[in-house]
């Protein structure tokens, strides 16, 4: 997935336009993005990554930044 | 003037509202107004919620959220009188109900029509085929795609056990000792009748300001008020057999219908006007 296909997957899980979510984006000044919006989001990650989170992770990756930082230890393991 | 207590809350606030300001031991000693923090903007803040509207505040009932303190939480720090009793309260939420709630464009565009989004069902969004065949498709794609709802549960105890520990009103216990014997939730944040009685009721029992017997005469009139209350049930999204079966919900009814607006559709009804982002005002 291409990084702006990630912001897309984002905000198609939001419910909000594309244009709202950037590389700051977070659960604290992003809208709708809340602990049940998190569970979904990861779901969807795992889903189009083909990759299983672990709770931790799931409950934790909380930003673009760190969702980025996740996927990235993923690819290089 | 009548003192009030400001509730800043999302949609579940409203509910907490309409039940409080309509009790008779109220009238005239307590008034109940709301922020709906989901929704408020700047300009809003600055035109609705100024000195005036925060005068007769004396105590917020405060819905928490984690992940840190947003601008807009903030800002109603900032605006609320200074030492006034803040009773701090978990969102009412649950994902394990609904294991498809995900990627939807389409909401982003049309975010009223169907604001609960399903993407199994958005991934079949404009498949040509008649619709026992279409329905057929959702339910083999779902059930061959189910997530482990056991981990969806474990995820949701978590997230409400962490509500629970920056609040003064604990959910969790409840609602994981409630939820599968009684329907708590019409989607995955709107919330049925015994949850609002269970939280308003917490609320009141931790609201300092209220003499112990006002708070009693309060709990009594909760009951009555909300005897045939139906809440927020103007959007029920049907929960999937496979769901309340894999998670033993012994409150479900294959059978029921459930209310969209106007409507009142079965599970399979309500998944076809998704998929097919179907026209229901006319």
């Amino acid at each position: 997935m291409a990084d702006d296909d990630l912001l897309a997957l984002i905000a198609g899980t939001l419910g909000i336009a594309p244009a709202e979510v950037h590389e700051d984006s977070d659960i604290s000044n992003t809208r709708k993005w809340d602990s049940l919006r998190q569970i979904m989001l990861m779901s969807e990650l795992e889903t189009h990554y083909g990759l299983e989170l672990s709770d931790q992770e799931m409950l934790e990756s909380t930003s673009v930044a760190k969702i980025r930082a996740v996927l990235s230890g993923r690819s290089a393991g | 003037m009548i003192p009030s207590v400001l509730i800043y809350a999302n949609c579940q606030g409203e509910e907490l509202q309409k039940t409080a300001q309509f009790m008779r031991c109220m009238t005239g000693r307590l008034d109940f107004k709301w922020i709906p923090y989901h929704l408020v903007t700047d300009r809003d803040w600055s035109r609705q919620y100024g000195s005036e509207f925060m005068a007769d505040v004396v105590t917020v009932w405060e819905q928490v959220e984690t992940g840190g303190m947003s601008a807009n939480r903030a800002e109603l720090h900032r605006r609320i009188p200074k030492n006034i009793p803040i009773v701090m309260f978990p969102p009412f939420s649950a994902s394990c109900l609904w294991p498809f709630a995900g990627n939807d464009p389409r909401i982003a565009a049309d975010p009223d029509r169907y604001p609960w989004p399903d993407s199994i069902a958005a991934a079949l969004a404009g498949t040509d085929m008649p619709d026992a065949e279409l329905f057929a498709k959702y339910m083999q794609v779902t059930t061959e795609r189910m997530p482990d709802l056991d981990r969806r549960l474990r995820l949701d105890t978590a997230r409400w056990k962490a509500s629970d520990a920056i609040a003064d009103v604990r959910l969790a216990e409840w609602v994981e000792a409630t939820f599968r014997s009684v329907n708590l939730f019409y989607t995955s944040g709107h919330i049925t009748a015994p949850a609002v009685r269970y939280l308003i009721n917490q609320l009141l029992s931790r609201t300092g300001i209220l003499p112990p017997a006002l708070t009693r005469a309060a709990i009594d009139e909760v009951d009555e008020l909300l005897r045939q209350h139906t809440g927020q049930d103007f959007e029920s999204v049907p929960i999937h057999p496979l769901v309340a079966e894999r998670l033993k919900l012994s409150f479900y009814d294959p059978n029921a219908t459930y209310r969209w607006h106007a409507h009142e559709w079965t599970f399979e009804q309500y998944i076809l006007h998704y998929i097919r982002w179907a026209d229901y005002l006319r």
